[in-house]
This record gives structure tokens, sequence and C-alpha cells, in this order.
């Protein structure tokens, strides 16, 4: 039964593509990754917050809440709500930037900025390789989220079909299948958190379970430090991933975004409600497979199981429409940065090449073990935040120069891994936090010790 | 100018002194409600107050700031 209600709603997923698709089936490279710059405020909410929590969210939150107690995750709630508050003043100005330059990625922003086609082809291959991981993140969950569908079937098999299915929304309708999907996978997963929630929250009003704390309630110094770093560093990160940008410019204006901002945070109040459901299964000593199973083992223990398969259908969908996301962003940096001169036929179809191999790579590095997993997704994090300098860079810093900024991001990723690499006593501080202060020194040293002319940062632009 | 910096100090400084600040003032309590350390329910209550200090950005400064274009 669960099967039957997780195929029909992952089923109707895929209309919902093909719906987006329809009257843009000859559409223009801009119209397939940035909509034409044509999205309002409904879509490009959705789109954005849909793909600011993967599957990571009904994962691993309430996987590392299990595992190390509540405490523990103050960063993870953190980052995210400032990094609300940093998009509401810094979307802006990227979208202005990407109406100003004719930009779809990143790396177009770069090379028009610094007038630099080397500069162009250093931060698309960096953007490439930092998005590997979070592909074979989203397959890493799925695994997790489906095991809860008793399939019997090789592991290979399950995460080719979601990557298949992942394939189809790209290429059914480009940027506006992952908006469309995300209007219906955040639904069901509000609607499975807001049910699982209600249940933990019904239990401890009538007294049935008792709250009790579990692990360290508070933070010691050390832990203290890497929170403040880490939501500094991440607040500004969580909005430059190479991702965001294609999405950004999917937006009608400025003033769309920055409506949308104020409301982010309150899309967060699931959160509440998915952590007081975490420690009640603690609280209840629901059996759990795994600490990153609680979420799946509340839903079994609490639901008949075609709602089981709706919530698994739910969390499968945020992994999914993160994929195809990350697709959309992958395929213009290869068609558009990487290889020059094609025409748009040749860019959709170049898009769709890359992005089969770019599934293939995650399916085959979800493959491996969960040890190697979870430092890759490490480092990351730590090279995905050497993007602030130059982003802030062309934004709002005068006089910094393209051979700088690469000189920048060179060092930054080389202090970050190295202290990943041999870990040193930093009183707890996150070692891209420093890397970033290296990265930033470096830039505007070198900026300083050239004599070349510097562009004006897009804020001083008319 | 004036109108930017209060944009900022009330939509991004606030919030950040606000949850920011809390780690070493409340991280060290070992306080709970509901099974819940104190920490956790004042970063809950920013995500209210957070929207709604952005809101007072847009309503009071920034929508009038960029008409006026």
């Amino acid at each position: 039964m669960a099967l039957l209600t997780f195929s029909i709603v992952i089923a109707l997923s895929l209309a919902l593509a093909l719906f987006a698709a329809r009257g843009h089936g000859h559409a223009s490279a801009k119209e397939f990754f940035i909509a034409s710059g044509g999205f309002g405020g409904f879509l490009l909410f959705f789109l954005s917050v849909g793909e600011s929590y993967g599957i990571g969210t009904v994962i691993g939150l309430p996987g590392g809440i299990y595992a190390h107690g509540p405490a523990s995750m103050v960063w993870f709630l953190g980052y995210m709500l400032l990094g609300y508050c940093v998009g509401y003043f810094l979307n802006p100005w990227i979208w202005r930037a990407g109406r100003q330059y004719d930009a779809i990625t990143l790396p177009d922003l770069i090379r028009a900025h610094f007038n630099s086609r080397a500069l162009e082809i250093i931060f698309g291959i960096f953007c490439l390789l930092i998005m590997l991981p979070v592909g074979q993140m989203q397959f890493t969950g799925l695994i997790l989220a489906l095991q809860s569908l008793d399939i019997h079937l090789p592991q290979w098999s399950v995460l080719g079909c979601a990557a298949l299915l992942a394939f189809c929304y790209v290429a059914f309708a480009g940027i506006r299948a992952p908006a469309y999907v995300s209007v219906m996978k955040d639904g069901i997963l509000l609607l499975s958190v807001i049910a699982v929630g209600g249940v933990a929250i019904w239990n401890l009003a009538t007294g049935h379970v008792k709250p009790t704390a579990f692990h360290a309630t508070s933070l010691d110094a050390h832990e203290q430090v890497f929170a403040i770093t880490t939501i500094i560093m991440q607040a500004v990160a969580f909005n430059i991933a190479p991702k965001s940008f294609t999405f950004l410019f999917t937006a009608r204006s400025d003033r769309t975004i920055r409506r949308n901002q104020i409301l982010m945070p309150l899309h967060m109040l699931m959160f509440p409600v998915l952590i007081i459901a975490t420690c009640f299964a603690k609280w209840s000593n629901i059996p759990v497979n795994s600490a990153n199973d609680v979420f799946m083992a509340l839903a079994r223990a609490l639901f008949s199981p075609w709602l089981v398969g709706i919530v698994v259908a739910g969390a499968a969908l945020s992994g999914l429409v993160l994929l195809a996301g990350l697709c959309i962003a992958i395929g213009p940096i290869m068609t558009r940065n990487l290889l020059k001169n094609l025409n748009e036929d040749q860019q959709r179809r170049g898009t769709r090449l890359t992005v089969a191999v770019y599934l293939l790579l995650s399916v085959a590095g979800a493959s491996l073990s969960s040890q190697l997993v979870s430092h890759v997704i490490n480092l990351y994090y730590a090279a995905q935040s050497q993007l602030i300098p130059v982003v802030l860079a062309f934004l709002f810093f005068r006089g910094i120069k393209g051979e700088a900024v690469v000189a920048g991001l060179i060092a930054g990723v080389i202090v970050s891994v190295g202290l990943m690499a041999w870990p040193l006593d930093l009183w707890g501080m996150n070692p891209g936090f420093i890397g970033v202060a290296v990265n930033m020194a470096v830039m505007v040293a070198g900026s300083m010790l050239m004599r070349t002319r510097a562009p004006l940062p897009v804020c001083l632009q008319k | 100018m004036l109108k930017n910096i209060l944009s900022v100090l009330c939509g991004l400084v606030l919030p950040s002194v606000a949850v920011l600040g809390a780690i070493p003032m409340l991280g060290n309590s070992t306080r709970v409600f509901i099974g819940l350390p104190i920490i956790m329910w004042w970063v809950f209550a920013w995500l209210f107050l957070s929207s709604l200090c952005m809101a007072v950005s847009w309503y009071f400064i920034d929508a009038r700031t960029d008409e006026k274009g």
C-alpha cells in the first residue's frame, strides 16, 4: 500500500512537470534555464525555499538532533535564519548585476565584470566541482528514505530510477519543473511534519509522554565559537551557492526578491515542530534503525502504510527537486561558460548530456562509504564559502582585480582544506571561516599591489 | 544614505546580534523548557522576529526608497 501511494505521488509530480512545460515546447535557452526572468513572487518563493530544504532537512537535521541533542544543531537554524536576512540585502544586488551583464550563471557575471575568459573558466570549473557532492548527498538521503518502502531491489536500480526521474523533470520543462514540483513537494512535506509533530505535541500535552532533557543541553566554549563562525560564514554562503544565481535570475524584479525574503523565515516554522517530533521519538523510545532514520521511523510508528507512502514521497521529492535544480544550474555552466560558441539548440542538447553525466557521477558517489561522503560534505561547505570574497568584490568593493581574486580563491581553498586535513586547535573556529578571511586578505592585498585598472563594483555603476 | 543604514540596522544587524549574541549568553545555560534548551526557544522566537525586522525595513524604508528610484 505504501508503495502504491508513493508511486501515485511521484506520477503526479511528473504530470506537474509536463504541465509546467505547456506553451514552452520550443523554448529559448534563457526560457529553459531562467524562465526568461518572468517568475513572480509565488513561483520564486517555492523555487528558492524548495531548493533550500533538500532531503537533508527531513533526514539530516532530525538525525543530528537525535544523535547529539538539540543544542548541537543551533548553528543549522541560525545560519538559515540569518541567511534570509543577508539575502534580503544581497540578493537584489545579485539580480541587478545579472540584468546588467545579461547573465545566467555566476561565471557569466565574473567574465563580464572582470572582462576575463580565464576567470570564467576557472570559476566555471570550481562551481562544477563544488556542486558534485550536493547531488551525491541527495542520493544518499534517497537511499535512507526509500528504505521505509521495503523495496527489495538492488540499490543501483533504485538510484538509477531516481536519476531518471530527475533527468525527466529537467528535460520536460527546464527551470519550470523544479519550481512547479516544489509547490507540491513543500505542501506534502509541510503536512507530513505537521501530522507527525501534531501527534507528538498531543502526546506531550495530554501527559502520555514526559519530556526529559537528553544529551548535553548547553554548549561549551569550543562549540560556541564553532556555532558563531559557522553561522556567519554559512549565512552569506547560503545565498551565493552557484545554483542560487540561476534561481535569482528567474525573478521578475528585485522588489519581488525582497518581498519573498521577508516571508522565508516563516517557512522555517516547520523546524520547531520537526525538532519536537524528533525529541518525542527519543522520549517515547520509538525504535529507529539509525539516527538518520528517525523521521521515517516516526511516520512508520504513527501512520498507516498508505500515509507512510506519501511521507516517503514528500522526502524523496525534496531530494529530486534539489537534484533537478542543480542540473539546471550545471547545464549552462558547461554549455555557456566552459564550451563556447554553441547555438541555442546545441546548448539545450549539451545540457541534457551534462545532466546525465552529473547524475551518473552523483549515483556513483552515493555508493561510496558513508565515512567518505561525510568528509566530502565538510569539504563542500568549506569550498563553497570561498566564493564569498569574489561575489562581494564585484558587487561592492572598489579596486579589486581579477588576478587577485584567483590568488585569493587558491589561498582560501588551500587554508580551509589544509586545516580540515590537519586539525589544529583553533578555539573551535570553522576552518572554512579562516579560509574566507585569508581569501579576502589575499584578494585585497593583491589588488593593492597590482597597477592594472580595476572595474567599478556593480553598486557604483549607473 | 541614512535610510539605507537604518534599514540594514533593522533588517540585518538586529537579528544577527540577537542570534549570535545569544550563543555566549544562553549557550551555557542548562535550563530546559519542554525538554529543549532555552537557546533553542530563543532561536525559534527569532523565526518570527527576523521576518518582522525585514518587514519593518521594507514597508517603512526600502519600498518607499525603491519607488523614488
